[in-house]
């Protein structure tokens, strides 16, 4: 029995260690990795009726829990969900950690990333989640000095960037301004992996994602996988209600959102004219 | 007999050594399974894209989108019209696919101005970028999801699906009603609404695969509707 004791205490510390319990927020990144997703929510997502909605409260309740979907053997990722009961807003997160062997590529990011927001009838009970209150005061404090912040790509990811950009859009014959192409590069979020551009001149809007950070180098080895692009002329609506069901449009509160960032929080950038195909 | 087993072993590993090396191909896109094939292939996230979470979701994600034109074709509930349901009144998947005038269905996939069924140059541009992956080295998860991709849009041509529609007997999410099976999907929009009377599957019902969220229909009166 002496025997089995260091055994069981080896195999409890082990436990704790391999089961990626991500049981409160300070498993995420805490208190700032908390401000961090809030302000990409008031960023992307939130109106002015989820603010309002706060104003005589004094702290946001913040549910946090582990999320363990089944992974391909060898994926160490870990996935979480906090929720935001008094917004209806859940967050799910994911820390990436596989191999892609095909890439001889190690998909890992150096922490959580926000890979969903959706809308949501929070449960009745907080039981499944670790349940952290953040101040209100506080927090709207930080929100709004650092609602024009803006954190833009390093030199190396910005060439890499317009390189994407002009592979996938190279094909389409749209005509320079003044000579150049123009271009608003958003800001860079530090708790999503996700980027937009304006193309002013052929009047579209290119999304970059990916599982892997942005600034990881290996990502814009495979751009073509990972870019989205959306006319605002032909696939905008003002309800989904005019094409039910439809995953080819954009409402004009979504483009509005994007533009105001690629264009009054973004980088404008410009890029020259791909010389004309040779005869 | 030594002879014989070292024959037997040496065709066992070229065999194998061939099959690991075969090539992972997709019909073209004027066959109507290649064009099946190139949207299932294109709404699954593969590793190293945003959504990705394993082979498994990935492909169930794949099946789950095809069910759902499966079901804008065959399934259209009670009290609703396929028109409602899938902007269009068709028998063909591909036109289910395209939508027809200005109402596309899925972004990248549409019909030129000879009605002709296309795909935005990004989708192919993926696409050939998946298949190199896939056709490098053993194959691996690109190749795997790509043939099942493939295996899926020919089941669908032959007429038979031979795996079952996860939704197909949902019948209340949260205090609603619902229809069962899905009739719509969204990428990374989770946020929104899709419109109509759609009705998000919760992630407890399975709702999120592969970066997608599947979207069913609220019920309604049988008495004062008809169906298609």
């Amino acid at each position: 029995m002496k025997r089995l004791l260091p055994l069981c205490a080896l195999t409890i510390a082990f436990a704790t260690h391999t089961t990626f319990a991500a049981s409160s927020l300070d498993d995420l990144g805490g208190e700032p990795f908390a401000r961090e997703v809030v302000r990409h929510l008031y960023r992307w997502y939130l109106d002015e009726a989820d603010v309002d909605a706060q104003t005589d409260k004094t702290e946001l309740p913040v549910w946090v829990r582990d999320v363990k979907p089944k992974l391909d053997d060898g994926d160490n990722s870990r996935f979480a969900e906090i929720l935001f009961p008094s917004l209806g807003v859940s967050v799910s997160l994911k820390k990436t950690d596989y191999r892609i062997e095909e890439l001889n590529l190690e998909v890992k990011s150096r922490g959580y990333r926000i890979i969903n927001v959706a809308r949501v009838k929070p449960p009745a009970s907080a039981d499944a989640y670790a349940v952290t209150r953040m101040s209100l005061p506080a927090l709207r404090e930080h929100l709004f000095t650092t609602r024009n912040q803006r954190e833009y790509p390093d030199a190396a990811l910005a060439t890499r960037l317009r390189a994407a950009v002009k592979a996938e859009l190279g094909d389409r014959a749209i005509a320079p301004i003044n000579g150049e192409h123009i271009c608003h590069v958003g800001p860079l979020s530090s708790v999503s992996n996700e980027l937009w551009v304006y193309w002013e001149n052929a009047r579209t809007l290119v999304r970059f994602s990916s599982d892997l950070d942005l600034s990881n180098p290996a990502t814009w080895t495979q751009e073509r996988l990972t870019v989205k692009t959306y006319d605002v002329d032909k696939q905008a609506v003002l309800s989904f209600n005019e094409a039910p069901g439809s995953n080819a449009f954009l409402t004009r509160h979504q483009i509005g959102r994007v533009l105001y960032n690629c264009i009054v929080l973004g980088q404008r950038q410009t890029l020259a004219p791909s010389a004309p195909p040779k005869p | 007999m030594r002879f014989i087993q070292t024959t037997v072993i040496a065709a066992v590993m070229l065999a194998a050594a061939g099959i690991s090396h075969a090539t992972v191909t997709v019909p073209s896109p004027s066959d109507p399974a290649g064009y099946v094939a190139r949207l299932l292939i294109n709404e699954a996230a593969f590793p190293g894209e945003r959504g990705f979470v394993s082979e498994a979701d990935s492909k169930a994600a794949m099946l789950q989108v095809l069910w759902v034109l499966e079901s804008r074709l065959h399934h259209i509930p009670t009290g609703y019209r396929q028109r409602e349901i899938a902007m269009v009144e068709t028998t063909d998947i591909i036109t289910v696919i395209t939508g027809d005038g200005g109402r596309k269905q899925v972004e990248g996939f549409s019909r030129n101005t000879f009605g002709k069924p296309v795909t935005a140059p990004r989708v192919e541009e993926r696409l050939q970028r998946l298949l190199s992956l896939a056709n490098r080295g053993t194959p691996g998860r690109f190749a795997r999801l790509i043939e099942y991709g493939v295996a899926l849009a020919t089941e669908q041509r032959r007429g038979q699906l031979s795996e079952a529609d996860r939704f197909e007997h949902l019948t209340r999410i949260g205090a609603g009603a619902v229809t069962g099976r899905a009739y719509s999907w969204m990428t990374d929009r989770d946020y929104y609404n899709p419109g109509g009377s759609y009705v998000r599957i919760p992630d407890e019902n399975e709702g999120s695969l592969a970066g997608n969220r599947f979207f069913t229909l609220k019920t309604r009166d049988k008495k004062k509707e008809t169906t298609k």
